[in-house]
């Protein structure tokens, strides 16, 4: 807990990677975001994020997902120490 | 035999069925071109088989639409060919592993192998068909390289041993396989990727979508212009004088000669105005409209094919969440710039009701199709570039406008964006000609008929005096509240079967620029094209088809009845359309920026909930 930060992945800044820690929302949102590889334990390096509001895309493996900003918010990160 | 084609979004599912089948299906670098099922036949060694194209999906508790239609297909299947992206395996055997459960005879086939390669990574498929213990074969499915060997496992598939995993498991086992079969090796960064990540950076990424769609747009009227002059001076010079010699034969009058020729002298033939089926039809569908339909799809198969389409998407997202939608609406909508009902189609692959309807009804009233934006440029850029901004301004103000509206009228909640982001892939050339060719095709086949048949129609209505007749009775709207001559209701009636006739129509009514625009404007509102009804009442519904209606004729009545008012107010010329405008573009500013805030802070009490994770 000292060398690592916890940031929600809209938060992040754009080239930080981590490791997602916590998916928070429903169960079908959670349910869409896995079958597209982003769940728990998952790798993820974030690409670029719009501005407030925006959408946030991660790559994840070799996939580039574009992930709305409400979603974005509710997905907390354990980030890479850089 | 049934043999069905599922895998992932995106994954070139219709690529390998066009290999098997010979039938050519739309392929794209998009999720979601395919949305209904497309059948076809492969004859391997005398036997016949049903080969059916699925819509992609990624997981088998369907919420979209298009994956609801993936179940249901899965059950009827007597062989499942897996497509997965061999550069995605992690992700794609997710959905592996939920159909083998159905214990149906299975092969998996690993696309995009080609591709895998040039990224670095190596399966060991031999590894992974020990593993699932069904056949894994690798394929190109542009190339169609492969598809031999899939054609030669199918009557050998048998059924599989149902995996009964909990969602946990199922990860924990892909994670065994993968560490298992998977090889990457590292390697730089591509040329193509920086331009990938160039055109979803924050603020090149739109700047580059602005630059692109205005620059496609430009190029698409001033070549448009060249050819159409081009193709005009053909007509003039090679069908103007069969068709005189033709009046000679029937004598220069009477009711054929009205009805296929029209007026025509034998001084020269106004094909624009003669309004005969075999000369205003023929120049319409022909001279104007068909360059436009082309050039129109080889810039778009172009950009499709790319994989442009989804970052505009993302680029977008933000703006479309102001009309109660997500990034990806904006897909429908640029596929309706084409022609409206692939447009529609594609709004299935949207989750809710609300995305939906909301999508369907933006693109049929303020997004005019390809064949009637060409009319358009001809009939509205005579009178000058001003005036064609005008109505494209206008258009794209009652978008806006529209969007505001319907967020707040249709109740219903809209989930937020969640798209995969496709690589760039350099379209192939002969894949690109080949869809060209089936979609002009698909024009010339839908289009001309209605065009012609259209003319033909009016003009019978005109010789039998119906025309005169429904014109003195809308003639308080169209003269009252819109200003137009009571002439212009043939068009309005056309305009229901097709925009591009109808605008032809307006040619020899004599309207005056201001009026031009305004019953240009009208014909696009009040009501979609038969064939777009048609899409809309099975996508919709007829209670939501009708509501759709009713919007459209209001809309209508509010567009034309205050264009027709500014005009008298500010004048029709010069002044008059620049202040409009300037007007419009206010309103658009006001209506994306400052009116969302002043009803935010209305809402500003309860907007703190939303978050359920804080720090």
């Amino acid at each position: 807990m000292l060398s690592k930060r916890r940031a929600v992945l809209s938060s992040m800044k754009n080239g930080q990677s981590g490791v997602i820690l916590e998916i928070g929302g429903g169960k079908g949102m959670r349910a869409r975001l896995e079958a597209l590889g982003v769940r728990m334990g998952s790798k993820i390096k974030k690409k670029s994020g719009f501005f407030t509001g925006g959408p946030v895309i991660v790559s994840i493996g070799n996939t580039d997902v574009a992930i709305g900003f409400g979603m974005a918010s509710r997905i907390l990160v354990e980030v890479d120490p850089s | 035999m049934n043999i069905l084609l599922i895998g992932n979004p995106n994954v070139g599912k219709s690529a390998i069925f066009s290999h098997l089948t010979g039938i050519r299906v739309t392929t794209s670098n998009y999720p979601g071109t395919t949305v209904q099922y497309t059948k076809g036949q492969m004859i391997y060694e005398g036997q016949r088989y049903d080969v059916i194209d699925v819509p992609g999906a990624y997981q088998l508790d369907p919420k979209a639409e298009a994956e609801k239609v993936a179940v249901e297909m899965i059950k009827s299947g007597d062989v499942l060919v897996n497509v997965v992206d061999a550069t995605n395996l992690e992700r794609n055997l997710n959905l592996t592993l939920q159909l083998m459960e159905f214990g149906k005879p299975m092969i998996l086939v690993l696309n995009m192998w080609d591709d895998a390669a040039h990224k670095g990574i190596k399966i060991d498929y031999k590894k992974l068909e020990a593993f699932l213990k069904i056949p894994v074969i690798p394929t190109n499915g542009v190339t169609g390289e492969g598809l031999k060997a899939v054609q030669a496992k199918i009557p050998e598939a048998n059924p599989v041993m149902p995996p009964k995993m909990s969602p946990e498991q199922r990860w924990e086992t892909i994670g065994r396989i993968v560490t298992e079969v998977l090889n990457l090796s590292r390697r730089r960064h591509t040329f193509m990727e920086t331009l990938q990540d160039l055109a979803i950076h924050p603020w090149f990424g739109p700047a580059l979508a602005v630059a692109v769609l205005f620059l496609v747009f430009k190029i698409i009227v001033s070549v448009g212009e060249l050819i159409t002059d081009f193709t005009t001076g053909l007509f003039e010079a090679f069908y103007a004088p069969l068709l005189i010699n033709f009046s000679g034969l029937l004598g220069g009058k009477g009711l054929i000669h009205s009805l296929l020729l029209g007026e025509i002298n034998a001084g020269g033939i106004d094909f624009e105005g003669a309004m005969g089926v075999l000369t205003t039809g023929v120049f319409v569908a022909f001279g104007i409209v068909f360059p436009y339909i082309i050039l129109f799809y080889a810039f778009f198969g172009f950009l499709e094919d790319l994989g442009y389409l989804p970052r505009v998407a993302v680029i977008l997202d933000r703006l479309l969440h102001k009309f109660g939608l997500h990034g990806y609406s904006v897909i429908p909508m640029l596929l309706a710039c084409g022609c409206n009902v692939p447009g529609v189609l594609a709004v299935r692959n949207l989750e809710t009701r609300r995305e939906r309807f909301i999508t369907a009804i933006m693109t049929c009233v303020a997004i005019p199709c390809m064949a009637q934006t060409a009319l358009i440029i001809k009939a509205v850029g005579a009178w000058g570039s001003i005036y064609l901004a005008f109505t494209f301004l206008t258009l794209f103000a009652v978008w806006v406008v529209l969007g505001m509206v319907l967020k707040r009228m249709v109740g219903g909640s809209t989930p937020t964006l969640l798209m995969e982001i496709p690589p760039y892939r350099l379209p192939d050339f002969t894949l690109q000609l080949k869809k060209l060719t089936m979609r002009v095709s698909c024009f010339l086949k839908e289009a001309i008929p209605y065009v012609l048949g259209g003319i033909l129609f009016v003009n019978l209505l005109h010789s039998a005096g119906v025309i005169v007749w429904i014109g003195d009775l809308f003639s308080p709207i169209i003269k009252g509240v819109f200003g137009l001559p009571q002439e212009t209701v043939a068009a309005l009636i056309i305009g229901a079967l097709r925009k591009d006739a109808a605008v032809a129509l307006l040619e020899p009514i004599g309207l005056s620029a201001f009026q031009t625009v305004v019953a240009v404007l009208v014909l696009t509102l009040y009501f979609p094209c038969v064939a777009t009804f048609t899409v809309l009442l099975k996508e919709l519904g007829i209670g939501d088809t009708v509501k759709a209606m009713a919007i459209m004729a209001i809309t209508t009545l509010i567009v034309g009845g205050g264009l027709n008012l500014a005009g008298r107010l500010f004048g029709a010329e010069d002044a008059g359309p620049l202040l409009l405008i300037l007007f419009e573009i206010i309103l658009i500013v006001f209506c994306l920026s400052v009116a969302p805030r002043v009803i935010k802070l209305k809402r500003k009490s309860d907007a703190g909930n939303d978050l359920t994770l804080g720090r």
